[in-house]
């Protein structure tokens, strides 16, 4: 590949499959499509050859040395997967979807899961007057109030049990406006992201390829 | 056609013509608008750079190329400065992709400080199913990467650097540039909950919120976030980076898309006024 794809041909057909799938901005179009296909094929073979050389053919490999013959089980048990390309034996796929729903649901059920939920949940409790070296600190105290009470306004919310009257409607209210201001910032850094993936390319087309920059 | 409805039916393709031309405009022509302090990427540049020169710091790529604009500037200044403090570093990548970048990325820092591949730095290579890994690696850290290999196929006790690191609790930090799960949040689960690892993150833009949270409740030791972040620590280690250059057109890019929220809105209140919402 590397010797094939000079820098300037990969640079060349990088830009020539950036200005395609830029081609969308303007109409739906077969050339969009084709380089959204090619990304798409690229994407899962690279994923293959990528698993196959760092793990399968290892293991594969190193069978005769280790003597880790009991490898070849779960690989058959993985292989069983592909039987759900064949209808009549379709069933055969669900032991080894079985195993690995079985593996992942004891990982995240484990006890270690529920750490970093307690972490988060303890760190919501803050001290609504704030001491920095003895002194009252002004500042933080705001921040934990408008933090704490944030908190519970968001809870409230989306605690449906009681119906949202009285001072129940003013926190839940309240809840929701916290809730559309968060919305907004993560708005925000969506927006800087998507901007960022155009920075990236505009670099590269008037950088890497035209050496205008 | 009143003006209000004119205001709101411009083509979205003029628009996007716009957005290019102010996106771009800055990069021929840099404006040198001040970086904005960001106090959690601080927090990570800082803690990285407060580790003894001997630590093992785990630079993990959980990316896809898509996270490249964003996540690359960061990994050239903490990879740089692990190397400029003496620090064992280890790379690897979560994601098929992020092997690739992994050896992209790094490999000319490493080049740069005339580190030794073994004894200074290592690339522990793709590992297919992180929660198999992420348990394994608790115990036995060279079965874990594809049965005691490293990313090239040799063998990873053959490796001075290695000798000492056999189990996750050996590593000082890792340190994730991500743009997605299998990222932080499974380091968090795993190393952090149960081995007490320091965890790290370079997330893109979209995921700096979910970021800011770990950090809060201190499962995160920092994070730099997108591009803003990581302008912020080229900043601090003292190089002009794609981040910093970056930062002129994603604030001309804001600039543009709140002129045009604001038109939009202009025109639909004239419309409502007007009496004609639809």
């Amino acid at each position: 590949m590397e010797a094939i794809l000079t820098p300037t041909l990969g640079n060349w057909l990088a830009a020539l499959i950036t200005l395609m799938l830029f081609s969308i901005l303007y109409k739906e179009n077969p050339l969009y499509r084709i380089a959204e296909h090619l990304y798409v094929g690229a994407s899962a073979a690279h994923g293959i050859i990528t698993t196959w050389n760092n793990t399968i053919k290892p293991a594969i490999t190193s069978m005769p040395t280790k003597g880790t013959w009991w490898e070849i089980i779960p690989m058959a048990v993985g292989l069983l997967i592909y039987f759900n390309m064949y209808r009549p034996y379709a069933w055969i796929a669900r032991i080894p979807m079985g195993f690995w729903i079985g593996y992942n649901a004891a990982l995240v059920l484990s006890a270690r899961q529920v750490i970093p939920f307690l972490n988060q949940m303890t760190s919501a409790i803050k001290p609504l007057v704030a001491m920095t070296n003895g002194a009252f600190n002004l500042t933080q105290s705001i921040n934990n109030i408008l933090f704490v009470s944030i908190v519970l306004g968001v809870l409230i919310y989306f605690f449906f049990t009681v119906e949202h009257k009285g001072i129940f409607k003013y926190a839940a209210n309240y809840g929701r406006l916290a809730i559309m201001i968060g919305f907004g910032a993560s708005f925000g850094n969506t927006v800087m992201a998507r901007i960022s993936l155009l920075i990236g390319r505009l670099t590269f087309l008037f950088g890497n390829w035209l050496g205008l920059l | 056609m009143p003006w209000y409805k004119r205001l709101m039916g411009i083509d979205r393709r003029i628009l996007y013509v716009i957005m290019v031309i102010g996106i771009s405009f800055p990069m021929f022509s840099p404006i040198g608008l001040p970086v904005p302090e960001d106090v959690i990427a601080q927090a990570a540049y800082d803690y990285i750079a407060a580790l003894p020169a001997g630590s093992n710091v785990l630079y993990s790529y959980d990316l896809s190329a898509s996270g490249m604009t964003e996540l690359k500037p960061a990994s050239d200044v903490f990879v740089d400065l692990s190397f400029q403090k003496g620090h064992n570093v280890f790379l690897m990548a979560l994601w098929a992709q992020g092997n690739n970048f992994s050896s992209l990325w790094a490999d000319p820092i490493a080049a740069k400080h005339g580190a030794v591949y073994g004894e200074n730095y290592i690339n522990l290579g793709f590992v297919v199913s992180f929660s198999a890994f992420m348990e394994q690696s608790r115990t036995d850290l060279y079965q874990a990467f594809n049965g005691g290999i490293d990313k090239n196929g040799a063998k990873l006790s053959d490796f001075p650097m290695m000798k000492d690191v056999t189990k996750a609790a050996d590593f000082d930090a890792v340190f994730s540039f991500n743009t997605g799960d299998p990222g932080p949040t499974a380091w968090i689960q795993q190393w952090n909950a149960t081995e007490g690892v320091a965890i790290l993150s370079s997330c893109t833009s979209v995921s700096t919120p979910t970021m800011v949270n770990y950090y809060q409740s201190g499962l995160l030791k920092g994070n730099v976030g997108g591009l803003a972040g990581a302008a912020w620590s080229e900043f601090i280690h003292g190089t002009k980076g794609s981040a910093t250059g970056g930062m002129d057109s994603q604030s001309l890019g804001h600039v543009i898309i709140i002129f045009f929220l604001i038109l939009g809105n202009v025109g639909y209140f004239a419309s409502r006024a007007a009496g004609d919402s639809k």
